[in-house]
C-alpha cells in the first residue's frame, strides 16, 4: 500500500481558525474538535547530523517526532527528556535505530521551542463517517502567528482528500513549502542557522593572494572554531565539542609549524607553545573520552563473565573523568586560556599583519612547495619501513601522514578539486592504518597504566584485573593483526595509479 | 501477527459487536488493526459508517492481491482499518468452491495483507460451512461467543466436533460468555458450570442497553461512554485477549 498522504497548506496571515472554518463549512461538513496549546521544541545535533540527512526532529506532547521535509513523520516514540540526550538513551524502538544510524555520538540539542494551538477537525461525509483529517494549526514564534492547516488522507477515501484540498485552494490556501522553513525560523529565533556549523574544515583561498592572507584566514577560521565549541564543551553536552576544539588547536599549531616565514617568527613562536599548552590542558579529558565511547566495543569483545569487571573499570574512568573535567572547566574558564586566545585575536587583527620574510609570496607558490615536500617524506619514510622496522618508526610516519593531510586540507581550494579529493581519500586509508596502530599502542600502554593502579586485594580489583586482562590480550591481537597490514595498504598507497594523480596535482 | 476470529453457528449471540469492540481497542493500544467484516449482512461496516465500494465483491476478495488492498477504508480512529462486507459474501461458500485448497483460500488471501498489520480481526457469518471452515484455518485465536443456555451448550458441542473431525488445532478455541442477564437464574448456573475451565475467557460480556445503542450511535461502546459498564467489560476481555496473544507469541519464539 501507498503511505497516506499528507499536506500542509498556510493561510495567508492574518487569519484565525474560525474564519477559516466559517469559510469551510459552505463547502463542506467539518466537525471541529477542541482546541489544544502546546510548546513544540526542535531538535538536532550541534553540526546539523539531522538537517543534513533530510530530517528534523521535535518534541510535542510528550513525542518525539521525526519527520521528512515535507512534513511527513517518518518515526516516532514516547520517551522523556534527559539532560543529556543521546541516540542511545532512546530506549528500543525504531526511532532509536534510526537516531543511532544518523547522530553517531553526538547529542541532540533543543535549538528552540514555539507555541501551537492545534484545532484538530473532521471532514464528514454523508453518513458522518470521517473522510479527511484536518488539522489548524497556529505556531506563535516570537509574537508572530502563523496558520497552518493539515490534511491528512483517511485510507480508502483518496478522492475526498483530493477534494479537500481543492476546496482549500479556492478559499486561499498556499501550499507551505517545506516543514525545514519552519526550524530555520526556530533556529533564528535562537541565533543559529541550518548548517551553520560543521566539523569538516573549509576556508576558501586563491593561489595568486599574499600568504599572509591567507594564512591570517585559516587562522581566524580556526580561532572560530576553537570559540564557537568552547560553551559545548563546558556544559559537557557529548564527546565532539572538546574533540572539534583540540582538532582546531592541532591544525593551528600544524600550521604554525608547517607553514614557515609567513608570519613573523617571533609571534609563530610564542603561539606554537601557548596552543601546545593548551592541547595539553585538553588532552586528559578527550583520552578518557576515547576510553568511554569505545565501552560497547569492548564489551563486545569480551566473554560475558568478565563484564562485571568491565562495568567496574568504566565505573572508575568516569570518576577519573569528572575530577579531570573539572580541571579542564577550571582551565577553560580561567584567565590563560582567555588570554591566549584574546592576544591570537589581535595578532589576527593586527594591521599591518605581522608578515615574515615570505609573506606577501603568492600563496599557491608556497603551498605547492610544501605539499611536495610533505608528500615526499611520507613517501620516502614510508618505503623504508618493513615487517621487522619498531613501532616507533611507524608512529613517526603517522606524524607525518597528518602534516601531509593537514597542509593539503588547508589549501585545498587551491586545487582541483577532483584528483584533491581523490589523494585524501587515499591518504585517510593510510592513515586509518597507521592510527589504528597507534591507537592500539596507546590504549594498551593507558592498560597497563590502569593495572599498575589497581589495589589490589578486593574482589573488585580482582574483577577489574580480569577484564582489563581481557582487554589487553584482545588489543593485542588485533594491534599485531593491523601491524601486519601496513605492507599491503602503504604498498596501495603509493601505486602506480596514485603517482599519476600525485603528479597531476603538484606538477 | 495474529489473525482473530469471531465466529458461532448461531447469528445474534454479540459477535459483531464483541469484534468491532475488540478491534477498536486492540487498536487504541498502539495496534495496527485491520477488521475484516465477512458477514454479506455488513453489520461491522454499519458500526462504522463505511459502504462497501462500488466494485468489490466476493470474486474480488477471493482474488485477493491489490482487489483487497484496494478496499479497505480508515475508520474514524486511529489505528484501525475495515474491509467492508459486500453484499455478494452471501455467496462466498459457491466461489470459495471454485478454487483448489479451497479451505485454505481466505488465508492466502490474508497473508500479503498481514504484513501493513499487527492483529486482524475476522467479524465472520454464523453457520458451519466451507467460509467458516475456511475462518477457521486462517484463525490463530477463534473466539466463540456464547449465551449461557442449554441450546448454546449443544451448538459448542456441535463445533468441538466439527474440529475433531476435521483435524483442526483445537487449541485456538476460545469460548466467551456472551448477552449475559444477571437475573436469570439459568445464565448463572451454566457459567457456574463452565467456569475456571481452561479456553473460558474470565470475562463475561453483558447484555447491556449500551451495547444496543452501538447501533444508534454509530460507534464502537468505548467511543459512546468511556466507563459505562459494557465499556469497562470489552476493556477487561481485550486485556485477557491480548494476554493470548502476547502468549501465543513467545511460544512461537
Amino acid at each position: 500500500m501507498q503511505p497516506l498522504r499528507q499536506q500542509t497548506w498556510v493561510m495567508p496571515a492574518p487569519a484565525e481558525p474560525e474564519e477559516v472554518l466559517a469559510r469551510l463549512a459552505g463547502r463542506l461538513t467539518v466537525e471541529p474538535g477542541t482546541a489544544r496549546t502546546f510548546h513544540r521544541s526542535w531538535y538536532d545535533t550541534f553540526d546539523w547530523r539531522l538537517y543534513r540527512a533530510g530530517l528534523l526532529l521535535t518534541r510535542e506532547r510528550g513525542q518525539w517526532l521525526l519527520r521528512d521535509f515535507s512534513g511527513l513523520v517518518v518515526a516516532e516514540a514516547v520517551f522523556r527528556k534527559r539532560k543529556r540526550c543521546l541516540a542511545r538513551d532512546f530506549p528500543a524502538s525504531p526511532l532509536a535505530e534510526r537516531l543511532k544510524r544518523l547522530l553517531g555520538v553526538r547529542a541532540l540539542m533543543e535549538l528552540g521551542r514555539e507555541a501551537v494551538e492545534v484545532r484538530p477537525c473532521r471532514v464528514l461525509n454523508r453518513d458522518r463517517k470521517m473522510v479527511v483529517h484536518l488539522e489548524l494549526e497556529q505556531v506563535v514564534l516570537d509574537g508572530e502567528r502563523m496558520l497552518q492547516i493539515r490534511l491528512g488522507e483517511v485510507r480508502g477515501y483518496g478522492g475526498r482528500f483530493r477534494q479537500v484540498a481543492a476546496h482549500l485552494e479556492e478559499i486561499g490556501a498556499g501550499p507551505a513549502g517545506d516543514w525545514s522553513r519552519e526550524l530555520e525560523r526556530v533556529a533564528a529565533a535562537g541565533g543559529r542557522r541550518p548548517l551553520d556549523y560543521s566539523s569538516a574544515f573549509r576556508v576558501e583561498l586563491e593561489a595568486d593572494m599574499p600568504a599572509i592572507q591567507a594564512v591570517l584566514r585559516i587562522y581566524t577560521g580556526l580561532l572560530e572554531t576553537m570559540r564557537i565549541n568552547e560553551p559545548g564543551v563546558i556544559e559537557d553536552i557529548d564527546s565532539e565539542f572538546l574533540h572539534d576544539l583540540r582538532v582546531a588547536v592541532r591544525r593551528t599549531r600544524s600550521g604554525l609549524t608547517l607553514i614557515r616565514g609567513v608570519l613573523d617568527p617571533q609571534v609563530n613562536r610564542r603561539f606554537k607553545e601557548e596552543f601546545g599548552l593548551i592541547g595539553r590542558a585538553t588532552g586528559p579529558v578527550r583520552d578518557l573520552d576515547v576510553y568511554l565511547l569505545a565501552e560497547p566495543a569492548y564489551r563486545a569483545l569480551l566473554p560475558e563473565r568478565v563484564h562485571t569487571g568491565l562495568d567496574f573499570f568504566f565505573e572508575d574512568l568516569a570518576v577519573r573523568r569528572r575530577a579531570e573535567r573539572q580541571r579542564l572547566v577550571r582551565f577553560l574558564r580561567g584567565q590563560r586560556y582567555h588570554q591566549i586566545l584574546d592576544d591570537w585575536q589581535q595578532v589576527l587583527e593586527q594591521e599591518p599583519p605581522p608578515a615574515g620574510k615570505k609573506g606577501q609570496r603568492p600563496m599557491g607558490e608556497l603551498a605547492g612547495t610544501m605539499i611536495r615536500k610533505r608528500l615526499e617524506r611520507v613517501l620516502r619514510d614510508g618505503g623504508k619501513i618493513s615487517e621487522t622496522s619498531p613501532d616507533a618508526q611507524l608512529h613517526r610516519l603517522r606524524i607525518q601522514c597528518k602534516k601531509l593531510r593537514y597542509s593539503l586540507e588547508f589549501f585545498r581550494s587551491l586545487y582541483e578539486p577532483g584528483p584533491m579529493n581523490e589523494l585524501i581519500g587515499q591518504l585517510k586509508k593510510l592513515q586509518n592504518n597507521l592510527g589504528d596502530f597507534n591507537d592500539l599502542s596507546v590504549q594498551q600502554e593507558m592498560l597497563a597504566a590502569d593495572l599498575d593502579r589497581l589495589r589490589p586485594g578486593s574482589r573488585r580489583a580482582m574483577e577489574t584485573a580480569a577484564a582489563i586482562g581481557g582487554l589487553m590480550s584482545v588489543l593485542n591481537r588485533r594491534h599485531q593483526r593491523v601491524r601486519a597490514r601496513f605492507g599491503r595498504t602503504f604498498s596501495r598507497f603509493t601505486r602506480p595509479r596514485n603517482q599519476v594523480l600525485f603528479r597531476e596535482l603538484l606538477g | 501477527m495474529a489473525v482473530i476470529a469471531l465466529y458461532n453457528i448461531k447469528g445474534g449471540v454479540g459477535k459483531t459487536a464483541t469484534s468491532v469492540n475488540l478491534a477498536y481497542l486492540c487498536a487504541a493500544s498502539g495496534y495496527r488493526t485491520l477488521l475484516c467484516d465477512m458477514d454479506p449482512q455488513g453489520s461491522a461496516s454499519y458500526y462504522f459508517r463505511i459502504k462497501p465500494p462500488r466494485r468489490f465483491s466476493a470474486q474480488k476478495l477471493l482474488k485477493g492481491g491489490g482487489g483487497i488492498t484496494r478496499n479497505i477504508r480508515g475508520t474514524d480512529y486511529a489505528g484501525l482499518d475495515l474491509l467492508p462486507a459486500d453484499f455478494t459474501y452471501r455467496n462466498l461458500d459457491l466461489a470459495l468452491d471454485e478454487f483448489r485448497k479451497s479451505t485454505r483460500r481466505i488465508r492466502k488471501v490474508l497473508k500479503p495483507v498481514k504484513q501493513e498489520y499487527d492483529h486482524i480481526f475476522l467479524d465472520c457469518p454464523p453457520n458451519i460451512t466451507l467460509l467458516s471452515e475456511n475462518i477457521f484455518q486462517a484463525a490463530d485465536i477463534l473466539l466463540i461467543p456464547f449465551i449461557p443456555t442449554t441450546l448454546s451448550l449443544l451448538s459448542f458441542e456441535k463445533l468441538l466436533d466439527f474440529f475433531r473431525e476435521s483435524g483442526i488445532d483445537r487449541k485456538k478455541l476460545f469460548v466467551f460468555f456472551s448477552m449475559v442477564e444477571k437475573r436469570k437464574k439459568m445464565h448463572q448456573e451454566m457459567m457456574a458450570r463452565f467456569r475456571g475451565r481452561k479456553r473460558v475467557l474470565r470475562q463475561p460480556i453483558p447484555f447491556l442497553a449500551d451495547v444496543e445503542k452501538m447501533g444508534l450511535f454509530r460507534k464502537p461502546v468505548p467511543e459512546i461512554s468511556a466507563s459505562s459498564p459494557a465499556t469497562l467489560a470489552y476493556r477487561a476481555m481485550w486485556r485477557e485477549v491480548e494476554d493470548l496473544l502476547q502468549r501465543k507469541k513467545k511460544k512461537k519464539r
